[in-house]
């Protein structure tokens, strides 16, 4: 396989063969990174239909492991993560697992805060590529469970040089379809109270 | 042969029963004058449709699955493609426009490659999109509200609220009430608001969603 990407504004991505700076540098923003908050847009390409389907809401990470993901339209859904527990309110109606005895959850959580933590090299999930162009670094990920891999072929991460901030997110599937996520107005490290990641019972 | 009278009696006061109740829906009369009525051909996604988006909630067994539905008319065929609220893709299916060729899976998601789950999905949509030809000899008419309709077409009733919009598709069984298997609402749109699909313990609901270029 060729080791240059298109990237989309003709920007090339070369691929990184000694990984050892990209590592460090993962290693100390994931050290340094406390909280995170910020708006994102996901974009749910859909080749065949020539439909994309847009998302927007609020991401919320804190140390060590909870997270809040909440969609705000067009539909109202939103995952927590926080204290052992994953949360799923849907049309108001809350729905609570305990992360360590439902496998599935167990897997999402472990992904999500893999990515967060740039914690993917070594990882056994995942098959890791690293590539990087002027402004920005790009980890390839392929799972190596059958199961996730048979839903989706790689996950990209999109990284700011600059900052070491994750700017994108791309899922690709099985197929040409695809998902983007794409992270703005981050604030890193600001006061994240815990009750952000309590859901209330009304 | 005495000993066998009154299960013959039985037998055939059932099956006259049966016979009755399938030409008669309560509420409902044959037309004396088909002229006064023209159901023409009824359609739930109009000739003029091009896609909807349908928030989505999945219930088979205790299983729940939510996420987001598009419906698109696509060149010679109707897509199907549901997909979870975090872009996770559920099933795509494929119904062509022609009714010989079989409905096309491009994708459904191992936990929901199941053959009762697939066959439902295809059926369902089926009466959703593939619709019959009425004559009028098929129509009945409401007894109290003239613009109420019921279409008998083989083993399925087709129950209009006002004459060509289809409210409900029922499931006519012998000797048990009708099954109502799927559920609609329209407004003025080409497509309906809602959709309800059930089976008892798997049941499919979609309501429409307003989003920025789903009008059609």
């Amino acid at each position: 396989m060729s080791s240059i990407i298109l990237h989309a504004q003709n920007d090339e991505y070369i691929e990184i063969t000694k990984i050892d700076n990209i590592k460090s540098k993962l290693a100390t923003h994931a050290a340094s990174t406390v909280s995170i908050e910020s708006a994102f847009i996901q974009e749910k390409h859909l080749w065949m239909l020539d439909e994309v389907l847009i998302s927007e809401g609020e991401f919320l990470f804190k140390k060590e492991n909870s997270v809040r993901w909440q969609y705000n339209t067009p539909i109202q859904y939103t995952i927590v993560i926080h204290n052992g527990l994953f949360t799923i309110v849907n049309n108001n109606k809350i729905s609570e697992f305990n992360i360590d005895s439902n496998p599935m959850f167990r897997e999402i959580n472990s992904m999500i805060v893999t990515a967060i933590r740039g914690d993917f090299i070594n990882n056994k999930d995942f098959e890791a590529k690293f590539f990087e162009n002027t402004e920005n670094y790009l980890a390839k990920l392929v799972p190596t469970n059958n199961q996730v891999s048979s839903m989706l072929e790689t996950i990209e991460l999109y990284f700011d040089k600059q900052n070491m901030q994750v700017i994108k997110v791309v899922f690709s599937e099985p197929g040409d379809d695809f998902t983007l996520i794409t992270f703005q107005n981050k604030k890193i490290n600001s006061e994240l109270p815990d009750d952000r990641f309590i859901v209330e019972k009304k | 042969m005495h000993y066998f009278k009154p299960i013959f009696i039985l037998t055939l006061t059932i099956l006259t029963v049966a016979i009755l109740s399938s030409c008669s829906v309560e509420g409902y009369k044959t037309v004396s004058n088909s002229n006064n009525i023209n159901i023409g051909e009824i359609q739930i996604f109009d000739d003029n449709f091009e896609k909807a988006l349908y928030k989505t909630d999945i219930v088979i067994y205790s299983n729940n699955l939510t996420g987001i539905t598009v419906i698109k008319k696509v060149d010679s065929s109707i897509r199907v493609v549901s997909i979870s609220e975090m872009g996770m893709k559920y099933f795509d299916f494929e119904f062509p426009n022609n009714q010989q060729y079989e409905p096309i899976i491009h994708y459904i998601m191992e936990p929901l490659n199941k053959k009762l789950l697939i066959n439902m999905i295809k059926k369902d949509f089926g009466l959703l999109f593939y619709l019959p030809k009425i004559n009028n000899s098929q129509v009945m008419v409401g007894v109290e509200d003239k613009s109420k309709a019921l279409i008998k077409h083989n083993k399925l009733m087709y129950l209009s609220d006002s004459i060509g919009v289809i409210s409900q598709i029922k499931k006519h069984r012998v000797l048990l009430p009708n099954s109502t298997i799927i559920t609609l609402s329209k407004s003025n749109q080409p497509y309906p608001d809602t959709i309800n699909i059930n089976h008892g313990k798997i049941s499919l609901n979609f309501v429409k969603l307003k989003q920025k270029g789903y009008g059609k």
